[in-house]
């Protein structure tokens, strides 16, 4: 029965995609991807709690890396957590992926520029290089199959009207 | 730059070799229809007619694993710096570190660059005079 379910979510994610496809209705700076598998995704979030991306199966995930350095990831938080609360009604999981950094540094971080999201500590940021981001920040999106099918280049503003509607759709079955 | 990393935590037998590079950060932005390549073995660094050689990535991994710094230290630094090789998208910016001997006077970074996606489309070449590393203007 989980495959069979597994299976309809795969299909309906390509359906979703090559609509998206077909329509040029990507947003500015985002591009398809083949639809590999995601890397393992395994890790504890500032709570010590343990997440793994195969559990958000069946739903699409945004995954985000990130650091606080970066100028462009302190820019994007802030629009990402109004993203997250834009969709908290749907069933994207909002995976944030900060890359080495300590507890301390993060804290303070979100603390200040996005306190409603937590985010997982890839604390050697060995993870981070498995998934092979172009830079950070990097967003994948991963589909309910648990394959690679979007990427975002650089920094954006998530919540955008653009962006918000195609996150909608994506999560929107046909 | 050496207190970026000295602000991150890097132990300092890593940050006595960052504090005698210098470190030319660069931002770099598609502004064209096609796919453009940052290749960074096309790029040269001139001083007085003397190609500066750059210290890449092989240099310093080799280095922060004789040192043995950390695991996390070493996979910031290397996000910090500008990647080897980039297909820019249309639209889309790059930005980090390239890092070169540290050294006195003046340099000139001379940045080729080619188009489209199979690499047959315009080159471009960029030339950036009158360079200094930033310790320099502290110790003219």
């Amino acid at each position: 029965m989980r495959r069979l379910v597994l299976s309809l979510a795969w299909t309906a994610a390509l359906v979703t995609c090559a609509a998206f496809a077909q329509e040029g209705a990507l947003p500015r700076g985002l591009i398809a991807l083949d639809g590999g598998a995601a890397p393992t995704l395994k890790l504890r979030d500032m709570d010590g709690e343990s997440f793994d991306l195969r559990d958000a199966r069946g739903h699409w995930a945004f995954v985000h890396f990130w650091a606080s350095w970066c100028q462009p990831c302190r820019r994007e938080m802030p629009t990402i957590q109004r993203m997250a609360s834009r969709m908290e009604a749907t069933s994207l999981k909002v995976v944030l992926v900060n890359t080495a950094e300590t507890d301390d540094t993060v804290f303070g971080f979100l603390g200040i520029v996005a306190p409603g999201l937590t985010t997982l500590m890839d604390r050697d940021g060995l993870v981070t290089e498995r998934w092979q981001p172009r830079g950070l920040p990097s967003t994948f999106l991963v589909d309910p199959s648990g394959r690679l099918r979007f990427l975002a280049l650089g920094g954006r503003e998530w919540d955008s009207a653009g962006h918000l509607e195609f996150l909608r759709k994506l999560v929107t079955p046909p | 730059m050496a207190a970026f990393y000295e602000a991150r935590g890097f132990p300092q037998a890593a940050i006595e070799p960052l504090k005698q590079a210098c470190f030319v950060t660069a931002l770099l932005r598609n502004k064209g229809p096609e796919v453009l390549w940052l290749e960074l073995d096309e790029w040269r660094f001139h001083s007085d007619n003397r190609e500066i050689s750059r210290l890449g990535r092989a240099y310093w991994w080799a280095l922060w694993r004789q040192l043995d710094v950390p695991q996390a230290n070493r996979s910031t630094f290397r996000w910090t710096l500008l990647p080897e090789v980039r297909d820019l998208r249309p639209d889309e910016s790059v930005g980090g570190n390239i890092v070169l001997p540290r050294h006195r006077g003046r340099f000139t970074v001379q940045a080729r660059f080619v188009t489209g996606e199979k690499r047959r489309g315009k080159e471009m070449v960029v030339t950036l005079k009158d360079l200094r590393c930033p310790e320099d203007e502290a110790n003219p």
